[in-house]
């Protein structure tokens, strides 16, 4: 009996939405940002009051906005890289479940 | 007799205000090494033992209503006990307990005092001749002084006074004094003598125990310008302190107002000030009128009558029972409004302006309170009709509606003296009971506090003088390492989840994706659904032999965080930099000051 | 909610200052009416002191039966006596009361009896250092048996003018104690003989009385 051969794209597995890593990966940033916050806060209270002004304290509190916007910055790459690599990864997961086939089948009728 | 380990009205005020913060053992224990480490530029060296009447087994703590501290220091040299008693905190706890303390009657938490102290050396192990220092704010000085045989020695801030009268019911050798000294035989006519007499005697009496008493007072504390009425008598060594320069102080202004508008004053404050604790602006309302204002102040018209006549029955009830004494209150201070709100406008509590508005609100009050008084004494009648649904007559709805609009006003003008916040403008008062407001009079050349922390004032620049909260400089050079360790054990962790999240992840899936290759390749037969998915019909003659899957998997890409990883990273470490340098800020404000150096390298140490 | 507190804080101060003047102005009105239904003594006669008697029949000659407001302690009440209610107090909570009550109509004898009664406090030997303590004198107690399943300790103490008898009444299993102060003397006009015979026999009749004071355990409530 005569056999036969035919390839196709096939996808193996279900998809399936891998979005929430993002926020499992974020989560990880907002611990570090409240170690942060708890940082800052111990800095905050050292010199009393807003208004006070000279030259060393108007260095420190330039560091210090320095320093904190730094920090945001960093952070903010992170949460951008996070989104992209999590949607690379969905992506990319996909690609992975569809493979090729070659299916061989035999014809009874002939 | 050499000196205390805890010396300085500062350092036992910072001690005392430590008291009221919630903190555990460990806690109390760093912040006891830090304040005097503060105070004394040097590390304490000793053991110390800490022990919270909330830990202890006798019952006698959470039913007393007691609550201290005490601290065991041990130095080889010298070993001392302190004991930290709290001023009840709770409000209406406060009220009560002044009102009991006042008639002479309570000595239940100087009981507990007394047997706290007794179990606190015992769980020391340390014998009699161990010095135990009492340290007491508000009321706690009170059952201190009377616990005082516990106590080598009392030191207090802004404590209540004893009170001959309460001495008299628990100190039966003063008893026994002042019955032989006036010549009377039982307990009671002791209420017949004159207070000035009684005063001076308890102050002769008490003389040697005063030795053992150090107080600091507020010239600004409204428990100081109450002991000022009889019964009150102030004993030991006392400091008197302008903590609020901008007010006199309430001493005399009580002095200015009659004792029945005192006495009617009380008796709204009482029940307002207990509902309105427990419930806000509504139900402080609510407990002196005996209705629910806020439940139908914004309604209108019908909904309001609508609203009035379903709980008409309730409220006629609750008037007719609260209604007259509060009218009758209400009048006395009106009437005395000018002279109360007048002396306090004088005083500089308030201003003219918010004098004027609680003046004429309180007025305004009245006039509702007398109309609704009226319309209850006109319709005697309309409560019995209440139970008959169908009220019917026009006359009466207009009646309802005229009580209603009585007690929206009511409930408005209360609202317009909130408004002008002479109520804010009050907080001064209360302020000037508080341990921080005692602290911030203290200062010492450079040295000052704010809240409970440490300033220092820096002279040493141009310009301004700069302050610098050392205590908190020196909290963030202790803390801000541990922090920044914990952020790196973070940065870690999130490295880590990258990895699962990700690699680990893909190779999951990558397994899964492999598991199916096998078993498609392993046994094609099953999946003949191939055949007419891809449109191989007729499919019944046909099938499937085998299926081979040319597999391809590509490494995951997109994954490399080793560059924000790094700036993580380098955040931490430039953060050790930035500690170091804030510390060098700080010690070059202070360049005449060593010990500032030196007090950040032992705040690490402790 | 802090605004509240300071309201409260500034009419604390009135409330204060009421105080002390509440209690010149409280007036014992006791009805003459109603006291024709109790027996004729100084305790019934008194309206607060009434509250806490329950029954117009004597447990013994010359004493009613007392039942505290906390409802931890009952005893025998002298009829001659009343009870102050400037000193009386009990806390909202019910763990501590104070009673204080004086002789009234005098044979030249006058007594005091303090009976304070404190939830929280179990141990005996705290309680035996407090009124120690209260006393000011060093003093040594002794049980003596009472009518009732618990421990009485007693002591005595002399003062220069005045005698007292203290005591400690405790219980198994029963929480809380009560701590008794009596302090007798005798009026000026008595002759120090006859004072002292006098302060004998009372003294007797307090020990006796103090046997009459018992705990009540909360299960027999």
């Amino acid at each position: 009996m005569p056999q036969f051969t035919f390839s196709v794209t096939e996808q193996l597995i279900p998809n399936q939405d891998y979005t929430d890593k993002k926020k499992q990966l974020r989560t990880h940033v907002d611990n570090m940002r409240a170690d942060d916050d708890e940082f800052y806060v111990l800095v905050n209270n050292i010199i009393v009051g807003e208004d006070q002004k000279g030259k060393i304290i108007d260095a420190m509190k330039k560091e210090t906005t320095a320093r904190k916007d730094h920090d945001e910055s960093i952070y903010a790459d992170v949460i951008s890289k996070i989104s992209k690599s999590v949607n690379s990864f969905n992506e990319q997961v996909a690609d992975m479940k569809k493979q090729r086939l070659s299916i061989t089948y035999e014809d009874k009728t002939e | 007799m050499s000196e205390d380990i805890i010396s300085g009205s500062e350092f036992k005020t910072r001690l005392i205000d430590l008291g009221y913060k919630d903190l555990s053992l460990k806690e109390l224990e760093l912040n006891i090494r830090q304040i005097y480490m503060e105070e004394n530029g040097e590390l304490l060296e000793a053991d110390i033992e800490i022990l919270k009447s909330s830990d202890i087994e006798s019952d006698f703590v959470k039913d007393s209503g007691y609550d201290g501290i005490a601290i065991h220091i041990n130095t080889v040299e010298k070993e001392e006990v302190y004991v930290i008693s709290e001023g009840t905190q709770d409000l209406p706890d406060w009220l009560y307990n002044i009102k009991a303390m006042l008639a002479g009657q309570t000595i239940k938490q100087a009981q507990a005092t007394d047997v706290f102290v007794q179990e606190a050396k015992e769980h020391f192990n340390v014998d009699d001749n161990v010095k135990v220092n009492g340290l007491s704010h508000s009321l706690a000085h009170n059952n201190n002084t009377i616990a005082l045989l516990s106590f080598d020695n009392v030191y207090s801030v802004n404590g209540a006074q004893l009170n001959y009268y309460q001495l008299f019911n628990t100190d039966f050798r003063f008893n026994d004094a002042v019955k032989n000294e006036f010549s009377f035989n039982t307990d009671d006519e002791v209420y017949n003598l004159s207070p000035q007499d009684l005063h001076d005697f308890a102050m002769t009496y008490y003389g040697d125990k005063a030795d053992k008493i150090d107080q600091v007072i507020s010239t600004d504390d409204p428990l100081y310008a109450v002991s000022v009425v009889r019964g009150f008598f102030t004993l030991g060594s006392i400091t008197m302190v302008d903590t609020n320069p901008d007010v006199p102080g309430l001493r005399e202004l009580i002095a200015d107002i009659p004792d029945d508008v005192i006495k009617d004053f009380q008796e709204l404050a009482i029940d307002f000030a207990v509902a309105s604790n427990q419930g806000g602006t509504n139900e402080g309302i609510k407990e002196l009128i005996g209705i629910d204002v806020g439940a139908f102040k914004d309604k209108e018209g019908m909904e309001l009558a609508g609203h009035i006549i379903a709980n008409y029955d309730t409220m006629v009830r609750a008037l007719n029972e609260k209604l007259p004494p509060l009218l009758d209150r209400v009048q006395t201070v009106t009437a005395n409004s000018d002279e109360i709100f007048g002396s306090l406008e004088e005083a500089g509590y308030i201003t003219e302006r918010q004098k004027e508005v609680t003046v004429d609100h309180l007025t305004r009050i009245e006039k509702s309170l007398i109309d609704i008084e009226n319309i209850l004494k006109d319709n005697v009648n309309l409560r019995d009709k209440l139970n008959n649904p169908f009220l019917g007559a026009g006359n009466e709805i207009v009646t309802i509606l005229r009580l209603a609009s009585n007690l929206v006003e009511i409930y408005m003008s209360y609202v317009e003296i909130e408004k002008t916040g002479i109520l804010k403008r009050l907080e001064s008062i209360k302020d000037s009971h508080g341990l921080q407001e005692m602290l911030s009079s203290m200062s010492d050349g450079l040295k000052s506090y704010i809240g409970a922390d440490m300033i220092y004032t820096s002279t040493s620049t141009k310009g301004e003088p700069i302050k610098v909260n050392i205590s908190a400089a020196l909290r963030m050079y202790q803390k801000s390492i541990p922090i920044l360790e914990a952020k790196s054990t973070k940065i870690s962790n999130f490295e880590k989840a990258i990895k699962d999240e990700l690699d680990e992840s893909y190779k999951d899936e990558k397994r899964k994706v492999q598991d199916e290759i096998d078993q498609v390749e392993s046994s094609p037969s099953s999946y003949r659904f191939l055949l007419s998915k891809h449109g191989y019909y007729p499919t019944f003659n046909k099938e499937i032999k085998s299926i081979r899957v040319h597999e391809i998997f590509y490494p995951l890409e997109d994954n490399d965080f080793d560059e924000q990883l790094e700036e993580l990273k380098k955040s931490v470490e430039s953060g050790k930099l930035y500690i170091e340098k804030y510390r060098q800020a700080i010690e070059d404000l202070f360049e005449e000051e060593e010990n500032v150096s030196q007090l950040f390298d032992l705040s690490r140490r402790i | 909610m802090k605004v509240k507190f300071i309201v409260a804080l500034i009419m604390t101060i009135f409330v204060l200052g009421g105080c002390a003047m509440n209690n010149d102005k409280e007036s014992k009105s006791s009805s003459a009416n109603e006291a024709k239904e109790f027996p004729d003594v100084a305790a019934f006669e008194d309206e607060f002191t009434r509250e806490f008697l329950e029954s117009t029949q004597p447990t013994r000659e010359g004493y009613y039966s007392f039942l505290s407001k906390t409802g931890a302690y009952k005893m025998d009440f002298p009829e001659g006596m009343k009870i102050n209610d400037k000193s009386y107090s009990i806390d909202p909570d019910k763990n501590s009361e104070v009673v204080i009550f004086s002789s009234q109509n005098s044979n030249g004898t006058f007594i005091d009896h303090h009976v304070e009664y404190y939830s929280f406090i179990n141990d005996p030997q705290h309680g035996r250092d407090q009124i120690e303590g209260r006393v000011g004198v060093e003093i040594k107690f002794e049980e003596v048996p009472s009518n009732y399943d618990q421990k009485l300790e007693i002591a005595e103490y002399e003062y220069e003018n005045s005698s007292g008898i203290v005591s400690l009444i405790t219980k198994d299993g029963v929480d809380g104690q009560i701590q008794t102060f009596s302090s007798l003397r005798c009026s000026n006009d008595v002759e120090e003989n006859v004072c002292k015979q006098q302060i004998e026999d009372e003294k007797a009749e307090i020990k006796k009385w103090l046997k009459s004071i018992h705990l009540i355990s909360k299960e027999s409530e």
